[in-house]
């Protein structure tokens, strides 16, 4: 256990590293003088040469990569062209509104997985079979901008559920601002008729992502539970003449390591389906706050936002490996 | 030689679905009835007779746009697909037939693999969006956002089957045999470990379809006027919340269509290797045969 701790660990130095040499470059790679693209359309020569001074771009490639490794470490990731602030800033106000979305979605998706999952292995045959396999086709072929437009024209204007794709919240109703995120500062506020409009508002964004994204899971959980199902271990506890739901039971604390890598990755999976869900229900997160950058050419947002979604990645993947070192005994011993 | 017909519904409807796609967009443009860039008189109308997608507020037809945008999509995806199995070919040789390669061969191998985990650490559309960020946006852009994105995959599939089968003994046959390295992969090692990155060739296909949908409705794909499916559906997105629905939701379902007939084709072709022995069952035999070889040397 030590030493796969140790091993694990000390991987992920490495792949930090990895993540600001590519973050490095991307500003590096833009065609023509990086300094102008920076300053932005309206900088002025002095702001021009501010910049291409305070990025060393007259100094070795190594030098610069220095300098921007210990600015990011020291908390600075330069100022973002389109708000005028600095990007950490940005990012750390607008981040509880998309964690918020990525936690709803997976919590449902892990409990419906779960429902759907322990179904099949009830009643192998028969409906649930149709229902996962027809489901799980759905996975990787529908793209989530367009379920959440079709979510918004069904259950919204046809059928009046939910709340209109415009933010958090109703433009009528305030609060004062806390976290940034619309239910919590509501639940704060101790405004109930605001919590509601808040969870109303909620519905229509995580039912795309869940939608969406349950769908990999339950065809990757389906195709793994099947293949316990006729493993030599499950008819050995047949033969004991188990209860059917410790037998349920059993095959899922045996597929559990399968499962936790599925939801780490789907988790990856939601940040870029939050960047496309934000934008069609303007939820103001950081996914909506990247799409921005790109328009405006606001490389600094951009590169921190690439920056943190790759931060947030390598930490689910080592999650993933540690909760891997917990629940699996032959790892334990390795 | 089996028959080239899928034997399943599945895998049929796949193959109709994925060749009324190609011929849409050789002929898209030509079979459109009304010009996919040039205003009708008919602003925001709904599905009828004259215009089956209805029109959006500038007067647009939208089934034309959505019939002539197969060549953009199509293209971009052809190309960049393309470009990608090459590429993953390359790099999936370097990584996975290092075992049998000298120093440098592995040095390489390293840098591959460290690449290819790296890539794999960053969300697909944040990485695709800051690429385009970075390139501006353009057809030219997606394409290389297309590459970035899908060639891991095919260098991930190509490396582990040569994993497999230089471990099951066929370098060392070929080494007995007198033959060098490049021509031990290229002749031998590559034609048994091609099938699931062929099967995946469909598959990136759809892939991107999506992210170049994606990547124009968020703005930093395709070049408007260029008739585009993810474009259209962004123009229409403000719409829907006021009942316009058919000029976001008509071209994403043909987009569905599309992604899904491809995604089908690709399971028909990974059916069709794998009752044609190109696939893992003739590799236990040369697996096994080669082991045989091992022994009795």
């Amino acid at each position: 256990m030590g030493r796969f701790l140790l091993r694990r660990l000390s991987l992920l130095p490495v792949q930090l590293f990895g993540l600001l040499v590519l973050v490095f470059f991307l500003t590096r790679l833009i065609p023509g003088d990086p300094a102008y693209a920076l300053a932005g359309g309206q900088a002025t020569a002095e702001q021009v040469e501010r910049i291409r001074q305070s990025m060393g771009l007259d100094q070795p490639l190594w030098v610069q990569f220095w300098h921007y490794v210990s600015g990011v470490l020291q908390g600075d990731w330069g100022t973002s062209i389109q708000t005028n602030s600095p990007v950490v800033q940005d990012l750390v106000q607008r981040a509880p509104a998309t964690l918020l979305l990525m936690f709803f979605s997976l919590l449902m998706i892990i409990l419906l997985a779960l429902m759907l999952v322990g179904w099949l292995l009830w009643r192998p045959q028969g409906l649930a079979r149709k229902v996962v396999s027809g489901y799980g086709f759905l996975a990787g072929v529908v793209p989530d901008f367009w379920v959440g437009l079709s979510l918004v024209s069904l259950l919204y204007v046809q059928l009046g559920i939910g709340a209109s794709p415009s933010g958090q919240l109703d433009a009528r109703i305030t609060v004062p601002p806390v976290t940034n995120v619309g239910l919590i500062d509501a639940a704060i506020a101790g405004d109930p008729p605001a919590v509601a409009n808040a969870i109303a508002h909620l519905i229509l964004p995580c039912i795309t992502l869940i939608f969406v994204y349950l769908a990999p899971v339950i065809r990757i959980m389906s195709a793994v539970t099947e293949k316990v199902n006729g493993s030599d271990f499950a008819r050995f506890a047949d033969s004991w003449g188990i209860s059917p739901w410790r037998r349920v039971r059993y095959i899922l604390r045996f597929t559990s390591p399968t499962m936790v890598t599925t939801l780490a990755s789907t988790t990856v999976f939601l940040v870029g389906g939050a960047v496309l869900v934000e934008t069609v229900f303007s939820w103001g997160g950081v996914g909506q706050y990247a799409v921005a950058a790109v328009t405006r050419s606001d490389y600094v947002g951009v590169q921190g936002f690439v920056l943190i979604a790759g931060l947030f990645t390598a930490m689910v993947y080592l999650a993933n490996d540690l909760l891997h070192a917990a629940i699996d005994p032959q790892l334990r011993k390795a | 030689m089996k028959s080239l017909i899928p034997t399943t519904l599945a895998g049929k409807v796949g193959v109709i679905g994925s060749f009324i796609s190609v011929v849409c967009a050789v002929i898209g443009p030509w079979i459109a009835p009304y010009d996919p860039e040039k205003p009708t008189v008919d602003v925001l109308q709904e599905p009828s007779f004259t215009h089956p997608f209805g029109t959006d507020a500038s007067g647009l037809d939208i089934f034309s746009v959505v019939v002539a945008a197969f060549r953009t999509d199509l293209s971009i995806a052809l190309l960049g697909v393309g470009a990608s199995f090459v590429l993953g070919l390359l790099l999936g040789s370097i990584s996975g037939f290092s075992a049998a390669g000298g120093r440098i061969w592995r040095a390489l191998a390293r840098i591959v693999d460290a690449a290819l985990d790296v890539f794999q650490s960053i969300p697909v559309t944040v990485f695709a969006l800051a690429l385009t960020a970075i390139f501006g946006r353009g057809t030219g852009a997606v394409i290389t956002a297309v590459i970035f994105v899908t060639t891991p995959i095919f260098a991930r599939l190509i490396r582990s089957s040569l994993h497999s089968v230089v471990q099951g003994g066929l370098v060392a046959s070929c080494r007995i045999l007198g033959l060098g390295t490049i021509r031990t992969l290229t002749r031998h090692a590559l034609p048994n470990s091609v099938d699931s990155a062929v099967a995946n060739i469909s598959v990136s296909l759809g892939v991107s379809v999506l992210l170049t949908a994606a990547l124009s409705f968020l703005g930093a794909g395709v070049r408007p006027p260029t008739p585009e499916w993810g474009y259209v559906i962004s123009m229409g997105a403000n719409y829907v919340a006021t009942g316009q629905w058919w000029i976001s939701l008509m071209p994403g379902l043909v987009l569905c269509l599309s992604v899904v007939s491809f995604a089908l084709t690709g399971e028909a072709v990974r059916e069709w290797l794998a009752g044609a022995g190109l696939s893992s069952a003739a590799n236990e035999e040369i697996t096994f045969s080669t082991g045989q070889t091992e022994r009795t040397s």
